[in-house]
C-alpha cells in the first residue's frame, strides 16, 4: 500500500466512491433503504424539491429584477431621447447652448467632460444631459 | 426552452446554458431526489457547519450563475455531486480560517474523470499540521465504524487509497462478489451513521 498519500487525500478518495457508489444505486435500491426509514419517498423527494425550487425561484426573480431595472433606466434614456433630441448631434447642440447659457454655474468637470462632445456616444450624451436635468439648468421640456 | 443536448455526443468543452442546467433539474425522479440527499450528507459530514438546504442551494446558485459550469459530457447528477464536495470542503476551509489556520486554496471540480474527482490543492506541502490532524482523524472515523468487519476494512482502506475494486480484490484476497457486498456494507452502514448523528443534532 502506498505510503504516499495524505491524509486529505485517502479521505477525499474515499468519499468519492462513497459519492460514485450512492450514484450507482439502482431505484429498487434507493428504494429500499427509504422504506428502512420513518419517512416515505415522495416526502423526503419532495424536501429536496422544494429547497431546489426555492433556489431557482430566487436566482430567477433577482434576474428578472435586474432587468426590469436595466429596462427602467434604458427607458428613462429613451424618453430624454423622445423628448429633446432625435440625434447626436441635436444633443451637442442643445448641450452646447445651456453651457454658453449658464457658463460659470456649470460644474468646471462637467463642461471639461463634455469636450464639445468628441468622442461622446449618443447614451453618453443622454446621460449628460440627465446631469444637467439633475441640476436644474434645463427642464423636462428641454428649456 | 432548448431541449438538453444528447451528452452522449457532447463535445468535452461544451457546456450546458442554464436553461439546460434547470432544464435536468426538473427531470431529476424521486429517487435521485434521495440520491442527491443522500450524497449531500455524506459531504455535510465533511462541513459540519452547514445543512443540506445550504449545500443544495450553494451549488445551484454556482451552477447558475456560471461560476460552476456543467460540461455536457458529465452527467448532470455527478457534475452536482462534485459542486456540492467542492463546497463542503470550501466550508471546511472556512471554518479553519475562523480557527485561525492558513487557508488553501481549492481548484474547480467538474466531476468529469473519477480518478481525479477530487479536488486538486495547490500542492501536499500547502496542508498545515493542523488540517492534517482534522483530516487524518475524519478518516479515522471511518475506519473505526467497521473495526469489526475485515472485509469492509479493507473495502476502505483500498478505496481511500485510490485503488480499484479489482485492485483492492487482489491485495486483500477477496472475490468480486465478497468485494461487492463489502462495498455496499460500508455504503450502509456510513448512511446510518450520518442518519444517526443528523438525529443526535
Amino acid at each position: 500500500m502506498s505510503n504516499s498519500k495524505t491524509a486529505k487525500d485517502k479521505l477525499e478518495f474515499l468519499l468519492s466512491t462513497i459519492e460514485n457508489d450512492i450514484l450507482s444505486m439502482s431505484d429498487d435500491e434507493v428504494l429500499e433503504e427509504v422504506n428502512e426509514g420513518n419517512i416515505d419517498l415522495d416526502t423526503r423527494a419532495n424536501n429536496i424539491r422544494q429547497i431546489i425550487s426555492e433556489e431557482i425561484t430566487n436566482i430567477l426573480k433577482k434576474r428578472l429584477y435586474e432587468a426590469k431595472e436595466n429596462y427602467r433606466e434604458e427607458s428613462e434614456k429613451q424618453q430624454i431621447k423622445n423628448r429633446l433630441v432625435k440625434s447626436a448631434d441635436e444633443a451637442i447642440e442643445l448641450i452646447k447652448s445651456i453651457i454658453e447659457t449658464y457658463g460659470e454655474s456649470i460644474p468646471k468637470d462637467l463642461t471639461l467632460a463634455f469636450r464639445e462632445g468628441k468622442g461622446m456616444s449618443e447614451n453618453d450624451l443622454i446621460s449628460f444631459i440627465e446631469d444637467l436635468e439633475e441640476l436644474g439648468l434645463l427642464d423636462k421640456n428641454g428649456e | 426552452m432548448q431541449g438538453i443536448r444528447d451528452v452522449t455526443e457532447a463535445n468535452p468543452q461544451e457546456h450546458a446554458t442554464e436553461g439546460e442546467v434547470i432544464e435536468a433539474v426538473e427531470k431529476l425522479s424521486d429517487t435521485d431526489m434521495i440520491r442527491l440527499e443522500k450524497i449531500a450528507r455524506t459531504h455535510l459530514w465533511v462541513a459540519q457547519d452547514a445543512d443540506i438546504k445550504d449545500l443544495i442551494q450553494e451549488a445551484l446558485k454556482r451552477i447558475l450563475s456560471g461560476k460552476r459550469k456543467w460540461p455536457l459530457h458529465v452527467p448532470f447528477m455527478k457534475f452536482i455531486s462534485g459542486v456540492m464536495r467542492s463546497i463542503a470542503f470550501d466550508i471546511l476551509k472556512q471554518m479553519k480560517t475562523e480557527q485561525g489556520l492558513r487557508v488553501v486554496q481549492a481548484t474547480n471540480c467538474d466531476g468529469q474523470d473519477s480518478s481525479k474527482d477530487y479536488m486538486e490543492y495547490e500542492d501536499k506541502s500547502s496542508t498545515t499540521p493542523e488540517e492534517s490532524l482534522i483530516f487524518k482523524q475524519k478518516l479515522d472515523e471511518i475506519e473505526n465504524m467497521f473495526i469489526d468487519d475485515e472485509k469492509a476494512l479493507a473495502v476502505v482502506m483500498g478505496k481511500s487509497e485510490g485503488f480499484s475494486p479489482k485492485e483492492t480484490q487482489e491485495m486483500f484476497d477477496l472475490t468480486e462478489t465478497e468485494y461487492e457486498s463489502a462495498a455496499r456494507k460500508v455504503r450502509r452502514r456510513f448512511s446510518d451513521y450520518l442518519n444517526e448523528n443528523k438525529n443526535n443534532e
